[in-house]
């Protein structure tokens, strides 16, 4: 993509990126003036002109406002494909097939859990692995075990004791996506999961307690359980190295079935295969185990941070703890989307972006038929994140997908170097917050100041009518890999 | 012979460069290293002999896919077994020493998920070698 890209203004939270080039459809940007001002000198832009250059794009190829540089898909990326004429890209999804956030809700007030906010960090922290080299001795999986997690994702989880059957409605897709087959699932993918369930990880992986400290819709957070003064866990991982791997083992075939079915890539990470190919159905059913290895992740982690309050104030308090909503932010998926008043069977990546289907959508749970799916936004860990629902508007103009976060600001390098004079876990403890981490670079790398502010993302999503704000969430204790 | 990190804005873009293709993947051990556990040190203990190739059925690959798939081993070494390499010899095929992380003798500094195809870059030229790298942490 040679040609230099302007976005065009259509209104105050939506901007064009003309078709141009290689480019078979436009891009869409949801943005205000601001965002759009930081996408400058970016290489976001060009990924998103990037991933419209693929082939069977259906609509536009979409950005939501946490954009930023990834690679290969833009992060804040979306974009579906026709399965007649369209593809599969691992880089669409990322490495940490099936990242994603899930939120409980605990039954004590802020006031139960600020004079122990130390002690719930402290135990959070030993009892979810993080870290470097992080992993469980008390669960080592088997080759048949772990194919049972990637057949049935968090519900094998639960048949193990590790939840309760009612958690599975509150999760994306009931926590087991369909079209998972264990035998696409690599040895060396094997390897490197077999006892990473049940562990964060590090980077922008975290267990965060919260209170709900605004309430926007009073109605619909009362039907997803919150309230103001309320505490709440927000748990941030995915697949961890064994849905890396099997991103890894993919990428290479895929490069090589690009060059077979004659696919020109702009970005080697683009790699894809036609949808209903060979190398398309191993990776389908590869990325479905690792989806469902990370749901399974998620709720052996709920069981363990259940079982930390538990510990910590009553068993009234650990069997009182639910689940609000688990959502992927990295994946692929066959859904159905009306396209120019017809409904058609779409694949839609999100890559660093979050579903949000809108109230009455046949997918959900009867539980959320009326709120719509829950959206679930982390900020930082210096400021606050925000629950959304899916409304009508993501339906019709993106394919039902919503932001996933604040997006960066800094890079890594930056923000390491903007914090090794300061002293963050001290800043943050005179903010009330309590931060508990494996490695003082990663403190560092996730500093505040390092994202975006994540008001300005959920805003933009609201008043374009993407999804509709319910409440603010404020850090008390956060564990980080 | 160097490495540094470069700036992108979500994950880490590292620039190594070398003197000859052996001093090379040196720095990668090195960077890899410095990524996972800091400034701690890592012991010379034991060996992993990884085949980088494909093995002797698959055909020979051109400098650039060697390295890019051996810094994709040093990751998943790291992360499957734990083990931190300290050094490398090119001996037709690849030894890497080091030893097994250890949570009481190594910073956990961070994870490192992968080593992506985005922007790499293999440049060889009489001053020798120059490649850009980036992770997904």
């Amino acid at each position: 993509m040679a040609t230099k890209l302007e976005l065009e203004r259509i209104d105050d939270w939506r901007w064009r990126l003309p078709r141009a080039g290689a480019m078979r459809t436009d891009g869409l940007v949801f943005a205000s003036a601001a965002q759009v001002r930081d996408l400058e000198g970016e290489q976001a832009l060009l990924q998103v002109a990037n991933v419209a250059c693929l082939p069977g794009i259906v609509g536009p190829s979409i950005a939501m406002p946490d954009l930023h540089w990834g690679y290969g898909f833009p992060i804040g990326g979306v974009a579906a494909f026709d399965p007649r004429d369209g593809v599969i890209s691992p880089g669409g999804v990322g490495y940490d097939i099936n990242c994603g956030v899930r939120l409980l809700e605990v039954p004590l007030g802020v006031s139960d859990l600020r004079p122990r906010r130390v002690e719930i960090a402290e135990e959070l922290f030993r009892c979810v692995p993080s870290g470097v080299g992080s992993s469980r001795s008390d669960l080592r999986l088997t080759d048949r075990e772990l194919d049972r997690v990637f057949e049935r994702g968090a519900a094998r989880a639960v048949d193990l004791g590790f939840g309760r059957e009612e958690d599975l409605e509150a999760i994306e897709a009931g926590g087991q996506l369909p079209g998972a087959e264990p035998k696409r699932v690599s040895k060396r993918a094997r390897e490197r999961g077999r006892d990473q369930l049940g562990t964060l990880g590090s980077g922008n992986h975290f267990v965060e307690v919260q209170w709900v400290d605004e309430v926007y819709d009073a109605t619909l957070a009362a039907r997803l359980g919150l309230a103001v003064g309320g505490v709440t866990v927000l748990i941030h991982t995915g697949s961890r190295g064994l849905g890396h791997q099997v991103c890894d083992d993919h990428l290479d075939a895929m490069l090589a079935a690009a060059a077979r079915y004659d696919i020109r890539l702009p970005d080697p990470q683009l790699c894809c295969a036609p949808l209903g190919s060979p190398e398309a159905a191993a990776y389908w059913g590869a990325m479905g185990s690792a989806a469902n290895f990370a749901f399974a992740n998620r709720q052996l982690i709920t069981h363990h941070v259940r079982r930390a309050f538990g510990r910590l104030f009553g068993a009234a308090v650990e069997a009182g703890v639910t689940i609000v909503y688990d959502v992927a932010h990295n994946i692929a998926k066959l859904e159905e989307h009306d396209i120019d008043g017809r409904r058609r069977r779409l694949c839609v990546h999100r890559k660093g972006a979050t579903r949000a289907f809108p109230p009455g959508h046949p997918e959900l749970a009867p539980r959320f038929r009326e709120t719509g799916q829950p959206v679930l936004v982390p900020g930082d860990m210096g400021r606050y994140s925000f629950v959304l629902v899916g409304s009508a508007g993501a339906a019709a103009e993106t394919f039902a997908s919503c932001c996933h976060g604040a997006g960066r600001r800094l890079s890594r390098h930056a923000a390491k170097k903007a914090a090794r004079p300061r002293n963050l876990p001290r800043e943050l403890a005179e903010q009330g917050i309590v931060v508990r981490a494996a490695s003082r670079a990663t403190v560092d790398e996730e500093m505040p100041e390092a994202y975006k502010d994540v008001a300005g993302v959920v805003d933009v999503v609201d008043r374009a009518g993407l999804a509709v704000k319910v409440a603010r969430l404020r850090p008390l204790a956060v564990v980080k890999g | 012979m160097s490495h540094r990190l470069l700036a992108h804005t979500a994950d880490l873009r590292a620039e190594l460069e070398a003197p000859d293709f052996a001093a090379l993947h040196d720095e990668a051990v090195a960077l890899v290293r410095e990524l996972l556990v800091g400034s701690s040190p890592v012991a010379i203990r034991i060996a992993r002999r990884p085949e980088i190739d494909g093995g002797t059925a698959a055909p020979p690959q051109p400098e650039a896919e060697r390295f890019f798939r051996f810094v994709r081993e040093l990751v998943y070494l790291a992360d499957a077994e734990r083990f931190l390499a300290a050094a490398v010899t090119l001996d037709g095929g690849v030894t890497l020493f080091g030893e097994t992380f250890d949570p009481e003798r190594h910073a956990s500094e961070r994870q490192i998920k992968a080593v992506t195809r985005h922007t790499y870059r293999f440049e060889k030229s009489e001053r020798g070698y120059r490649v850009e790298l980036l992770f997904d942490l």
